[in-house]
């Protein structure tokens, strides 16, 4: 099989293969790039909806210490009794109309505890603006949430302007804060997920959901509290690791099925040309054992027809028209023989030649002299210009294989023209050899095509003249083999052939 | 006719009993607040220190009188170290606790590992069988949520929370808290604002691994109880005794308010968190039980008088909500200190009791000085404290008549000795912390 069969077939089978299963991949990993999408979103769901009853429960909480903060009497008794009372609540404080300390209260004897908080916080107590920074900016807040550090522990104040001109604030119990958070948080949650609450201090507060693995993965996605608790977060981790789906069963069948038509297709099509090659294969060598059985008796009959001329006396005309007749249609059929037999070699790619000194005049000469009788018979009048004397280095056999196929053809096709012309001509090393007849021509479309085997411009049956449709096609093959072409020149009327030839000055090397 | 003589003798000294008790006018439904100076009689001059102590002894509820309904957590741990028998008594000592519940009475179990599981959600003590299922499908495994536990377990208690309940969590954990927060100090938050809801949470300590200092601090700022089981079969009986504890509330919301006199000087509340501004001391309790007393043992400096000076050194005002009556109970006392210059009349006038008392409280903060002087390695300080708390446990038994301090005497000089003993400190300290709380709080068991 030719190599450019091979890689066509291959072609055929593994290009639509492999964009078929280029395509199948795409569409899995679009599919997975989906399902992880989905996954996601749903992750950011779940926090979100776990989020949610934090963040309102955080802003009743809020609602809740607004309204005590902003009706209690601000007097010692009343806000310790806060504190002491309201569970959420670690300790108070209240600011009066020009943000001086009212409590803790700083004329009268503390507590422990109002000990410990004015030293939680002593920064606010040197610059109380902190408190409400967006005050300074014109806004008219009147209540908020403060948060600050303590150690690495986060401490919340939510304070409230009053109309009395008051600040009243309660700082959270950071512990109650957590429990009552955790409290709210769910015990379930996906089987293969574990959802964690973690403090600003990155503790784990609360975990819910999977069994806590020895080596927990990265979260899958984090969201934090809403402010005031902005510094914590809900983690969302995939503990069973994300299976990727496995393809569908229809895509692998659908992949599948597709390579087998594939496959099937490029079997049938190396079947059928494998067979089509075979046949030609065949009848090329059965044409090419019919025609050396055939060179044989030609040769013979070629002989004796030659032997039999000799023997007739002069004035027997008209049987030696007819050893005339049955000369040349044997040398008729001894360059068909010959072009099969080219045709066939080179099929094999064994054609050659082998340059010897030879003179272009003399097989110019040779092959009229051979197609003389025909060329009379049809009338054609045969001019030749040759140079004189010219030995160059060339495959006479060759050359003279060609000459005859294009004589040949002028004898079959052009005969009506009535005129032949050969001219040879030398440039440098190459060696021009022009046949032109004047017969009808070749049509612009065929003029490429007549040098293909097998092609004849007029298939007719019934056509002027027959032939096997291979002289040009090993005629050319045979100028190129010997460095040179086979060319059809445009010309006005008739056709007129170039035969180059890579023929060096025999005189060099006699 | 000697029985008849003996018969009516009997029935004589019964009336008269039953007199004296009324003439006492204390109502049967009402807590009985006492307010003794240790010595009420002191010397002139120089300012001096005293004693007092105010004590709360809670009624019995009468006979044809339901006791107060009570609203239960029960917060187990399940974490890995719990498996086998612990898990095993700790199902079983829960349920026979919960028999002594009837369908007045609200329960919930909690049981946290990595986690928090609401294996009963707080409901009325009516299908025991359900609520027996799902304890027993309790197994043990994971880490210890603790925190996450009593928060959860605070969670149910307050979807029954009425004033009128005794409101309880009972935590049971091996182990050291190792999921979410897990200081004392945060626990110790967490049980004082749930003592501001009525909430107190009784701890028990199971096994030589649990913290004992985030175990007595969650128990002691919530006003619950603190128990060290050391076995677990140990488990039932200790929850008999604290669901006994509960069944016996008769009073909750418990104020007590010290106002000291101008002069004097209050200088520190033995073993109750007690708030101190200026003159006034106050402390909250959660609860008085039936038949108990619960004492606060106020320090305070006595200023300079004269001989045959008598004084207001204080007063005392205690209120609760009763829940017999359902009513806030508001009683007063006043304490009165008196000056001589005979150091006899001042021994005379002692009042041992309650200078037994003192002692017990004063030798018990040294007690926790010494746990933490050998936390810190200083095992021979730490065996000195105790020995001189010995010694002074000793002198008191025989200035005050009271044999028990001799006991409590021996038991500190046995806890000095083994004090090197570095395998057996871990029990022992335990077991010490356990003790110094049952002093502190006066708890029954």
């Amino acid at each position: 099989m030719r190599p450019g069969v091979a890689i066509a077939l291959l072609l055929v089978v593994l290009l639509p293969g492999v964009l078929f299963v280029a395509s199948a991949v795409r569409m899995m990993a679009d599919r997975e790039m989906l399902l992880e999408h989905r996954l996601a979103g749903h992750r950011q769901v779940t926090l979100r909806q776990v989020e949610q009853p934090l963040a309102d429960w955080l802003a009743t909480l809020g609602a809740r210490l607004d309204s005590t903060l902003g009706s209690i009497p601000a007097g010692t008794d009343d806000l310790r009794a806060l504190v002491r009372t309201t569970p959420w609540v670690r300790q108070a404080l209240a600011l009066d109309r020009d943000g001086q300390r009212h409590f803790p209260p700083p004329e009268e004897p503390l507590t422990a505890q109002e000990r410990d908080f004015l030293e939680r916080t002593r920064l606010l107590w040197k610059d109380r603006g902190i408190l409400y920074p967006a005050a300074a900016e014109g806004q008219s807040v009147d209540r908020g949430w403060y948060a600050w550090y303590w150690g690495d522990e986060m401490n919340l104040i939510r304070w409230v302007r009053r109309k009395d001109g008051m600040l009243v604030g309660a700082e959270l119990d950071p512990a109650r804060l957590a429990a009552d958070i955790i409290a709210l948080l769910p015990d379930a949650a996906p089987a293969d997920a574990l959802l964690r609450l973690r403090n600003e201090r990155g503790v784990i507060l609360y975990q819910w959901g999977a069994d806590v693995p020895d080596h927990p993965p990265a979260p899958a996605a984090v969201r934090p509290l809403e402010s005031p608790l902005a510094a914590w977060r809900l983690e969302y981790l995939d503990v069973a690791p994300v299976r990727s789906t496995p393809p569908p069963f229809w895509l692998l069948g659908v992949v599948s099925l597709g390579c087998l038509l594939m496959l099937a297709l490029a079997g049938y099509l190396y079947r059928a040309h494998r067979r089509e090659v075979e046949i030609a294969g065949q009848r090329v060598s059965f044409v090419n054992q019919v025609s050396h059985e055939l060179k044989t008796p030609l040769t013979n009959i070629r002989m004796y027809s030659e032997l039999l001329e000799r023997e007739l006396a002069e004035d027997e005309d008209k049987p030696r028209h007819y050893l005339g007749v049955i000369r040349t249609e044997s040398e008729r059929l001894s360059r068909l023989i010959a072009n099969v037999l080219s045709f066939a070699r080179s099929e094999r790619s064994k054609l050659e030649i082998s340059p010897r000194p030879a003179s272009i005049t003399q097989i110019v000469s040779g092959t009229l002299e051979t197609f003389r009788p025909v060329l009379d018979q049809a009338g054609i009048e045969v001019v030749t210009r040759l140079p004189d004397d010219d030995t160059a280095m060339i495959d006479a056999d060759a050359v003279e294989q060609v000459l005859n196929n294009l004589v040949g053809n002028v004898e079959k096709y052009a005969a009506g023209g009535g005129r032949l012309e050969i001219a040879a001509s030398r440039a440098g090393e190459m060696l021009e050899v022009r046949v032109t007849d004047a017969g009808p021509g070749i049509p612009p479309d065929q003029r490429e095509k007549i040098f293909d085997a097998f092609h004849r411009v007029d298939d007719r049956l019934t056509g002027p003249a027959a032939g096997t449709g291979i002289g040009l096609s090993v005629a050319r093959e045979l100028a190129r083999l010997h460095g040179g072409d086979l060319r059809l020149l445009e010309t006005d009327e008739g056709a007129c052939f170039s035969l180059t030839l890579h023929a060096p000055l025999a005189e060099a090397n006699p | 006719m000697k029985p008849l003589i003996a018969f009516w003798t009997s029935m004589l000294a019964i009336i008269g009993m039953t007199v004296a008790a009324a003439s006492a006018a204390i109502p049967r439904d009402q807590a009985r607040l006492d307010a003794a100076l240790g010595t009420p009689v002191v010397l002139e001059g120089g300012p001096s220190r005293a004693f007092v102590k105010i004590a709360l002894t809670g009624f019995e509820f009468a006979p044809d009188r339901e006791r107060a309904p009570v609203n239960i957590a029960i917060v187990l741990d399940k974490s890995g170290s719990m498996g086998g028998e612990k898990i095993a008594h700790a199902r079983e000592a829960a349920i026979m606790a919960i028999e002594r519940l009837d369908r007045r009475d609200v329960v919930s179990v909690v049981a946290y590992d990595n986690s928090v599981q609401v294996l009963v959600p707080a409901t009325r003590v009516s299908d025991r069988a359900a609520i027996h299922r799902a304890i027993r499908n309790l197994h043990a495994g994971g880490s210890t949520a603790l925190f996450a536990g009593v928060s959860k377990g605070a969670h149910e208690l307050r979807k029954f929370l009425e004033r009128n309940r005794v409101n309880r969590v009972i935590l049971l954990s091996d182990g050291l808290a190792n999921v979410g927060p897990s200081s004392p100090a945060a626990l110790g938050n967490l049980g004082r604002s749930l003592a501001k809801e009525g909430i107190s949470v009784t701890t028990i300590g199971l096994g030589l691994g649990y913290n004992e200092d985030l175990m007595t601090r969650l128990a002691g700022m919530s006003d619950g109880n603190h128990a060290f089981v050391e076995h677990p079969s140990q488990l039932a009986g200790i929850f008999d005794l604290e669901f006994g504890d509960v069944l016996s509330v008769v009073g909750q919301e418990v104020e007590i308010i010290i106002r000291c006199r101008p002069g004097v000087r209050p200088i520190r509340v033995l073993g109750r968190d007690a708030e101190i501004a200026g003159d006034t001391v106050r402390v909250d309790m959660n609860q008085i039980y039936g038949g108990q007393e619960k004492f606060v043992m106020l320090e305070v400096e006595v200023p300079a008088g004269q001989a045959g000076e008598q004084r207001e050194l204080a007063s005392v005002d205690a209120s609760y909500l009763n829940l017999q009556t359902q009513r806030r109970d508001r009683l007063s006392r006043q304490v009165n200190v008196s000056y001589t210059h005979r150091p006899e009349a001042v021994q005379k006038n002692t009042d041992t009791a309650v200078m037994k008392d003192a002692v017990e409280q004063v030798v018990n903060e040294d007690s926790k000085k010494a746990v933490q002087l050998r936390d810190e390695g200083k095992v021979e300080e730490a065996r000195e404290v105790l020995r001189q708390n010995a010694q002074k446990l000793r002198e008191s038994a025989g200035a005050y008549a009271a044999p028990e301090l001799e006991t409590f005497a021996e038991e500190m000089e046995a806890d000095a000795q083994r004090l090197d003993d570095r395998e057996d400190w871990n029990r022992q300290r335990k077991a010490l912390r356990k003790k110094q709380y049952e002093k502190e709080r006066q708890q029954s068991y």
